[in-house]
């Protein structure tokens, strides 16, 4: 099969994957949450059988039990959103959500719903690091072999780690927005991103100012290797040895000490279509990437 | 509109779905221009 259509049907997968799955706890986070907030509702995936008269024994997806007290129920199986109450010991069901799906998304206080951008964010921000990654291999080939075209797909590639990085950034500040308050927040990840793309700015602004072909060819891929050697600083140690907001963080307690940003309250389904977005992303990028190259070979040909 | 947003937070996710695809397509679009002087040129 051509790659250019198995990224399309890539694409339509990870879209769907990520959309369709509902939001889901389990009783812990029920009992859990309560304490903090007594008015929050969770949806937790479960079965129902009867004990008696509108009481039930709720078994949820993990297999914890708990009992359920609850009204004109007429499915027995599908996601169940409820409260808990402490001094009964036992769940009240607010509203009730059919559920035929197989895969479920945890359930994440403050995420939820949003938990699924990290499907999306985290890919484009991966794609980035690596066209950057690919922008400084062809930067050294050129230095090797002195051969325009490594100049030409050390640019490409480099423009396309750019067009990368600013999405990432972009989709970030609107999940910061709904999530933190605000479009930015200076957190550690935040100002790194911010630094790397001033880095990667001077480096277009490098190219354009030289008019020379084979001086601005050589001086961008020195460049590209100085700029390269940042990258793996402002974006894997910085923001794991600072405490910020991004999960990862130093001060992060799901993950001590700091860690992939991937680690956070993601399950094994989730994590599935989270490494099927990283292929189709990176597929994406190196098929751009080649379209792109095959223009400015053509453009190189007129002249 | 930011508190539509924030009671549904599904839209907030394909907001930014939308947003990569519009940077995508922004890339696809500059692609094009670019094969279509190249065209021109050969006609030329």
């Amino acid at each position: 099969m051509k790659l250019k259509y198995f990224i399309g049907i890539l694409f339509v997968l990870v879209i769907l994957l990520s959309f369709i799955p509902k939001i889901s706890g389990n009783l812990t986070d029920v009992k859990f949450y309560s304490t903090i907030d007594t008015t929050k509702i969770i949806p937790v995936k479960g079965v129902i059988s009867e004990i008696s008269n509108n009481l039930y024994k709720f078994i949820d997806k993990d297999g914890n039990e708990g009992k359920l007290y609850a009204s004109n129920i007429t499915n027995k199986e599908g996601i169940f959103y409820l409260k808990y109450n402490e001094y009964e010991n036992h769940f009240t069901l607010k509203k009730f959500e059919k559920n035929t799906f197989f895969i479920t998304f945890p359930f994440i206080p403050g995420l939820e719903e949003k938990a699924r951008i990290i499907l999306f964010h985290v890919p484009v921000a991966w794609v980035s690091v690596l066209a950057f990654l690919i922008s400084m291999f062809y930067g050294i080939r050129y230095l090797k072999s002195e051969n325009y075209e490594f100049d030409v797909k050390s640019v490409n590639s480099a423009s396309l780690g750019f067009l990368f990085c600013i999405l990432a950034t972009v989709t970030g500040s609107i999940w910061a927005r709904f999530n933190w308050g605000s479009f930015w927040n200076w957190d550690p990840r935040e100002t790194s991103i911010f630094i790397l793309l001033l880095i990667y700015a001077a480096y277009f602004a490098l190219r354009s100012a030289i008019e020379v072909e084979e001086k601005k060819a050589k001086l961008s891929a020195v460049y590209s290797i100085i700029a390269f050697v940042t990258v793996p600083f402002f974006i894997f140690i910085l923001p794991r040895i600072t405490s910020g907001l991004h999960p990862g963080s130093a001060d992060d307690l799901s993950s001590p000490g700091g860690g992939p940003v991937i680690k956070s309250g993601m399950s094994f389904e989730m994590r599935i279509i989270f490494f099927l977005s990283l292929i189709a992303f990176t597929l994406l990028y190196f098929w751009i990437f080649t379209l792109k190259n095959r223009v400015t070979e053509l453009e190189r040909k007129k002249i | 509109m930011f508190n539509f947003l924030e009671q549904n937070s599904l839209f907030v996710v394909l907001l930014v779905v939308l947003i990569i695809w519009i940077g995508l397509y922004y890339e696809i679009i500059k692609l094009e221009k670019r094969l279509k002087k190249i065209e021109k040129k050969n006609e030329d």
